[in-house]
C-alpha cells in the first residue's frame, strides 16, 4: 500500500490540477452523507456545498459553559493570525449537537456575539444527522444534566474534497500542525 | 422536566404485565420490550439520571450472514466491492468469498465485519433501526451470574438477558452489537493518545460509574467509545428495532 502510494504520488500531483472538477466525490468524502443542514440565515444547505474549499471544523453548543467557547476563540485567533501564505485557504465551519436549543435565531445571535464574519458556516440539523456527522468525525458526545453536554474536544480539518485530513485535541495549545496541513494541500 | 416523568415510571419501573398484551403489536421473530427506566451507567455529574424508554419491538436473534446477503441482492451499493470507503472500511464483509458469498459454514451465524452505516442502512431496509445504547443496556445488559463456569470469557459483557426478558426466546450469541449512538460515551474523549493515558481515563471513569462492580458494563461502554461509524470487526454484530407500532 505505501510502495503504492509512493508512486502514484508524482502523478497525482501533476492529475490533480485537471481531475478535481469533474471527478466523482472521494471514496472517503465526508461530503458523501446526504443529511440536510440549515444554515444560520435559514438556507437549507447540503455538506457537498463545501467542496473546494478547506474547512477547519468544530461541533460545539452556545450554551457550553466548558471548552466549546475556548475552541471557537482560538479558531477565530487563527483565522485572523494565519500566516500569510495560507491565507484565505481556509474556511469555517461550527455544527450545533444541540439543535433543539440552538434555533436559527440563537445561532444567528451567537454569530453575531462572536463576531463571525462570511468566511464562518454555522449549521444546524437533525440529531440523528448530527449523530452521524459526529460518528464519522469519531466526535463523542452525550447530553448531561441542565442542557450540558459531554464531548469531545476535538477539531477537524477537511481538504477541498471533503477527506479528514488532520484532527487534533486542544486545539488552542498547538495550531501547527494545522499550518502545516494545509500548506501541504494544493493551494 | 425529564425528571418529573421519570420519577414516577421508575416506580412502576420493572417490566409489567403489559408485556403479554403487548407481544401482539410485533412479529413472530421479535420480542415486546415494555416501556421503563434506564439508568445510565456513568453518572451524569455527580447525580444518576434515569432516563425513560419506550417500547420497542426488538428482534430476538441479531442478524446473520444469510438475512445480510439478502440486504445486499436488493441493495447492492452495500456489497463489499462497491461501499464506500467513507462507510466500511476496507475489511468489510472481511470473512465473504465475494460479494455474495458469505461464508457456507456461517450461514446462519451472526453477521459481522459490518459497519455502522451498513447496520443502520440495513435495520432501515426492514422499517427498522439499531438501538440506542439505553434500549440496548435495558435489554441486555443483565448482570453476569457470580458463578457461572460453563461460560465463555467476556461473554457475559456481550450481554445478558435483562432477567424479565428469560423465556422470551431473546438470543444473545456473544458477539457485540452496534448501537445506534454508539458514540454517546466518553471514555477517554481524546483521540491520538497514548495507552497509558487511556488506561489512567478508564480508571478515572470508575469513579464516576453508578455500579462500579459491573465490569461487563466497563467493556461495553470501552469498546462503544472506541469505534468509528466505518469500523467493520470480526465480533461485532447488529440487531435491529422497531417502534411499537
Amino acid at each position: 500500500m505505501n510502495r503504492l502510494k509512493a508512486v502514484a504520488l508524482p502523478f497525482l500531483a501533476a492529475v490533480v490540477l485537471t481531475t478535481d472538477v469533474t471527478s466523482e466525490p472521494s471514496e472517503r468524502s465526508v461530503y458523501q452523507l446526504d443529511s440536510s443542514w440549515v444554515e444560520d440565515n435559514g438556507q437549507a444547505f447540503k455538506l457537498a456545498a463545501l467542496e473546494g474549499h478547506m474547512q477547519l471544523l468544530a461541533l460545539i453548543y452556545t450554551t457550553c459553559e466548558g471548552s466549546c467557547p475556548i475552541t471557537v476563540k482560538s479558531m477565530q485567533m487563527f483565522s485572523r493570525s494565519m500566516p500569510a501564505d495560507i491565507k484565505g485557504r481556509i474556511r469555517f465551519l461550527l455544527v450545533t449537537v444541540d439543535p433543539e436549543q440552538d434555533t436559527l435565531e440563537v445561532l444567528r445571535e451567537y454569530r453575531r456575539e462572536m463576531k463571525l464574519d462570511r468566511r464562518w458556516k454555522l449549521l444546524r440539523g437533525s440529531d440523528e444527522d448530527v449523530r452521524e456527522l459526529a460518528a464519522v468525525l469519531g466526535f463523542n458526545y452525550e447530553q448531561i444534566e441542565s442542557g450540558q453536554f459531554a464531548h469531545s474536544n476535538l477539531v477537524t480539518v477537511l481538504d477541498r474534497r471533503g477527506e479528514i485530513v488532520h484532527q487534533q485535541n486542544d486545539f488552542a495549545s498547538d495550531v501547527k500542525p494545522v499550518i502545516e496541513v494545509i500548506r501541504r494541500q494544493q493551494p | 422536566m425529564l425528571r418529573s416523568i421519570a420519577a414516577p415510571v421508575l416506580v412502576l419501573g420493572t417490566f409489567g404485565l403489559a408485556a403479554e398484551v403487548c407481544q401482539g403489536a410485533c412479529q413472530p421473530h421479535e420480542v415486546f420490550v415494555p416501556a421503563g427506566v434506564y439508568t445510565p451507567f456513568f453518572k451524569s455529574g455527580t447525580e444518576t439520571r434515569p432516563v425513560p424508554v419506550d417500547p420497542i419491538c426488538l428482534s430476538a436473534t441479531t442478524v446473520t450472514h444469510e438475512e445480510f446477503l439478502g440486504f445486499v441482492r436488493d441493495h447492492p451499493e452495500w456489497q463489499k466491492s462497491r461501499i464506500k470507503r467513507l462507510f466500511a472500511e476496507d475489511s468489510y464483509l472481511g470473512d465473504w468469498q465475494d460479494d455474495l458469498t458469505p461464508p457456507p459454514e456461517m450461514i446462519s451465524q451472526p453477521a459481522t465485519f459490518v459497519s455502522w452505516f451498513a447496520a443502520g442502512a440495513y435495520c432501515e431496509a426492514q422499517g427498522g433501526r439499531l438501538p440506542t445504547v439505553a434500549e440496548w443496556e435495558r435489554f441486555a445488559g443483565g448482570r453476569e451470574p457470580a458463578n457461572n463456569p460453563g461460560a465463555a470469557p467476556f461473554a457475559f459483557a456481550m450481554g445478558q438477558a435483562a432477567p424479565e426478558l428469560a423465556n422470551t426466546g431473546l438470543t444473545l450469541p456473544g458477539v457485540w452489537e452496534w448501537t445506534a449512538n454508539f458514540n454517546s460515551t466518553l471514555i477517554s474523549g481524546r483521540i491520538g493518545t497514548t495507552e497509558g493515558a487511556d488506561s489512567s481515563q478508564f480508571c478515572g471513569d470508575g469513579i464516576r460509574a453508578v455500579d462500579p462492580s459491573n465490569y461487563g458494563a466497563f467493556l461495553r461502554y470501552s469498546f462503544r467509545s472506541s469505534l468509528r461509524a466505518n469500523f467493520a470487526l470480526k465480533n461485532l454484530g447488529f440487531r435491529c428495532v422497531r417502534d411499537v407500532p
